[in-house]
This record gives C-alpha cells, sequence and structure tokens, in this order.
C-alpha cells in the first residue's frame, strides 16, 4: 500500500513538474516578455485543460489548477507593473514648464500608488486559493478601470501636452517674424490681401493660445481626459491652420520682395 | 715773439688731432650706447606691423565679400533687408508644420476610444482600453472578442492550436476572473 502511495506520489510530482516546465516554457521567464506580456489564449486555456483532464484525481486537479492560476495571475500582474513603469519613465523623462511641475510630480506620485496596489495585490496572490485568484484578478480588473485607466490617459495627456509647448514656442517666434514683414511691407504699400491673410494666421494663432492655455486648466483641475484631450487636439488644429496662414503669407511676402 | 708763440700754439692745437680715447674708455662707451633702450623706434615698428597685418586682413576680406557677390551666393538686399527672410522659407515652415501634423497623429493614434466616446458610446470599452495601452506602449494585442478562448469540454489539444496572439492586461484578467 505503502507503496503504491510513493510510486502515486513520484508520479504526481513528476507530472506536475512537467506541467510547470511546460507552463513556463508557454509564458517565458517574466523578464523575457517585459514588453509584450507573453499570456496568450492558449495559456488560460490550459486551465479548462486541467479541469477535463480524466487521468487527473480531484486533488491533483486543484493543485495544478491553483498554480497555473497563481502564475497566469501573477505574470497578468507583472504585466500591469510594467505599464506603470513605462508611463512613469515617459512621464519623468518630459521636460514640462515651471508652472505645471507640481501637477507632473502630483501624476508621479499616483503611478507610485498604482505600483503599491499592484504590489499589494501580488503579495495576497500568495496565500489564496482558485477562487482567491479569480477575485484577485476581478479586483485588478475592475481597479484598472476605474482608476487606472483614467489616470494613464490623463498622463499621455499631460505628456502630449507639455510636447506642444515648443510648437507653440517656434509658432510664437514665427509669428513675430511675420508680423514685422508684414508690418514693414503695408508701411511701404498697402496690400489688402497680405493683411487679410495676416490676420487669418494671427486669429488663428490666438485661437490656439487659448484653447492650449484652456487645455493646460483641465489637466490641472483634473476634469475628464476626454475633455483635456479634446482641447489638445483642438489647439494643434488651430495651431495646423496658423501655419496654413503662415504659408499664404510667404507666398504674398515673396511676390512682393525681390528674388 | 708774438709769432713765435702763435705757431706753438697751433701745434700743440695740431698735435690735439692725435689725442685718441683710452681703449678701455672706448669699450665701455660703446657698450653703454648698445645698450640704450630704443623704446620709441620699436614701438613704431609694432604699429606699422600691426598695420601691416590688418591691412592685408582687410584686402582678403574684401576679396572674398566681392567673390560672393559674383559668385551670387550673397545678395546685399537681403542682409540689409528689414524683413527676415526666414518668413517666406518654405523648408522651415514645411518642417514646422509638419511636426504639428505628427502630434495631431500621435494623439488620434493614441486615443482612439475618443472617436468611439464621441459617436456614442459613453464609456470605452475594456477592449477599446487596452488597445490603448497596448498602442501607448507598443505591445501586441488582440481583441478578446475576436480571439476566445478555446474551452471545448474534453479538449487536451488546446495548446496545440494556441496562435501566437497575446492577450492584454485586461483580456487577461477577464478571462482569468472567470
Amino acid at each position: 500500500m505503502n507503496h503504491l502511495k510513493d510510486t502515486a506520489t513520484g508520479a504526481f510530482s513528476v507530472l506536475f513538474a512537467a506541467s510547470a516546465i511546460f507552463i513556463f516554457g508557454l509564458l517565458g521567464t517574466p523578464s523575457a516578455h517585459a514588453a509584450e506580456c507573453g499570456i496568450t489564449p492558449g495559456n488560460v486555456a490550459q486551465i479548462a485543460a486541467i479541469q477535463n483532464d480524466p487521468s487527473l484525481s480531484s486533488s491533483d486537479e486543484i493543485k495544478r489548477e491553483l498554480a497555473l492560476r497563481k502564475i497566469l495571475v501573477g505574470e497578468t500582474i507583472v504585466c500591469a507593473e510594467q505599464e506603470v513603469q513605462t508611463f512613469q519613465a515617459n512621464l519623468a523623462t518630459t521636460t514640462v514648464p515651471n508652472d505645471v511641475q507640481s501637477l507632473k510630480s502630483q501624476l508621479l506620485g499616483n503611478l507610485d500608488e498604482a505600483s503599491s496596489f499592484y504590489n499589494s495585490e501580488m503579495a495576497q496572490l500568495n496565500v489564496v486559493g482558485i477562487a482567491g485568484t479569480k477575485v484577485i484578478a476581478e479586483q485588478v480588473l475592475t481597479w484598472r478601470q476605474s482608476s487606472f485607466l483614467p489616470l494613464g490617459e490623463n498622463v499621455n495627456n499631460f505628456i502630449l501636452w507639455a510636447q506642444n509647448q515648443n510648437l507653440f514656442s517656434t509658432a510664437q517666434t514665427r509669428m513675430g517674424q511675420t508680423q514685422s514683414a508684414v508690418l514693414f511691407l503695408e508701411s511701404a504699400s498697402p496690400n489688402p490681401a497680405l493683411q487679410t491673410a495676416f490676420n487669418n494666421a494671427q486669429s488663428s494663432f490666438s485661437d490656439a493660445e487659448s484653447e492650449n492655455a484652456a487645455a493646460k486648466t483641465a489637466l490641472i483641475q483634473n476634469l475628464s481626459p476626454d475633455q483635456s484631450l479634446a482641447l489638445i487636439k483642438q489647439s494643434l488644429g488651430s495651431l495646423s491652420d496658423t501655419y496654413q496662414g503662415f504659408s499664404t503669407v510667404g507666398t504674398l511676402i515673396s511676390k512682393i520682395l525681390p528674388q | 715773439m708774438k709769432a713765435n708763440t702763435t705757431m706753438k700754439l697751433f701745434d700743440i692745437l695740431k698735435q690735439f688731432k692725435n689725442i685718441q680715447p683710452d681703449a678701455e674708455f672706448s669699450q665701455r662707451t660703446r657698450t653703454e650706447i648698445l645698450l640704450s633702450p630704443q623704446s620709441e623706434r620699436r614701438t613704431m615698428r609694432g604699429v606699422f606691423a600691426f598695420l601691416h597685418i590688418v591691412e592685408t586682413g582687410v584686402a582678403v576680406v574684401l576679396a572674398g565679400f566681392f567673390i560672393l557677390i559674383l559668385t551670387g551666393s550673397f545678395s546685399p538686399t537681403r542682409s540689409i533687408s528689414p524683413i527676415q527672410y526666414a518668413v517666406i522659407d518654405p523648408q522651415g515652415l514645411h518642417a514646422e508644420a509638419q511636426a504639428i501634423d505628427m502630434q495631431i497623429q500621435l494623439a488620434d493614434v493614441e486615443y482612439p476610444q475618443v472617436t468611439s466616446t464621441a459617436a456614442g458610446s459613453t464609456v470605452a470599452s475594456p477592449a477599446a482600453l487596452t488597445k490603448v495601452f497596448a498602442a501607448a506602449l507598443g505591445t501586441q494585442s488582440t481583441s478578446s472578442a475576436s480571439t476566445p478562448v478555446a474551452t471545448t469540454e474534453g479538449s487536451t489539444s488546446t495548446a496545440s492550436t494556441t496562435t501566437s496572439t497575446t492577450l492584454s492586461v485586461d483580456e487577461a484578467l477577464q478571462q482569468l476572473s472567470r
């Protein structure tokens, strides 16, 4: 009897080890899949395969399913943490104006909190059963949709907005140069077409600046990410219109000036 | 008597011609003279040398300037004009406009759910959300709706039919919470 028991235990150990090797083979090491999070539908389907394997006893089935679920949920949380790290790295390397440095710090702090949440869930994973792994997966999913998604969108919006400031600065310089040229030419010989084209460019730039300022306010006031993004896009659209105006003004000036 | 005295005086005076300085005195005084500073002459020489360099430099610059004008590489009207020609530089203008277009495209690519929200959907679906993050992170992702997990009962060959596509974090969590 004991002999049979030992044989069964040994067989189970071998089976379990082989299973673990197979699972890790499918998933790869966490670091190897750091960028793409290598969980496939097939990995998840292994749970059903274990549940439906007639060669496994009930206790073996439970042990193997639990082990697999812990690996899969753990791997998913690692992927989620890598997302946070990517956001942190992108935000930390973004140069922002002085008046929004505090917002940058606040967002970095929020990302730190997100990382702490994942660490806490990962720690809980060690002491739960099959139902517990399901609960953890659900908790993380719910939390991501309610908290992390808006945070991620806010971070992306903020980075996008900060990147746009150089474009606005360049446009401001060009606006100054264009204005000087138009004033000089107008003083020499009034040209209604040139004045109209310049007025259009100036009007578009004024709109772009207003929308850019409104986007900053929306980010600072932590309004809905959709609102911030809409304003950012509007400001970029107006800035694009401004450059169309610059192009028209440039064409008119080049016709007036000696070549 | 008086004539005799005069003659003697002339002889004496003639002998003065033969007077020569002491050799040591000659050497010493010559050395002192030669070693005495001649600052004025040197300064003048330095000024002339400097003026000569300036003259050469001006000549070279003028020659270069005229060469540029002759070859058409330099337009006096552009340099003297109060208008900055950058205003009508199409290349610079195009480059700056292109940078703005790239930002617009970036905003559109990273936030596809905004379009769906504007179209009537108030809350982005998890699949859309994961696409957002996948796009932001550059990860490979497939929609859970289009890649349902093969959960055929009794099947043990699901691993062999597994595609190489990966699940996003939210898709994986959704499936693991069941």
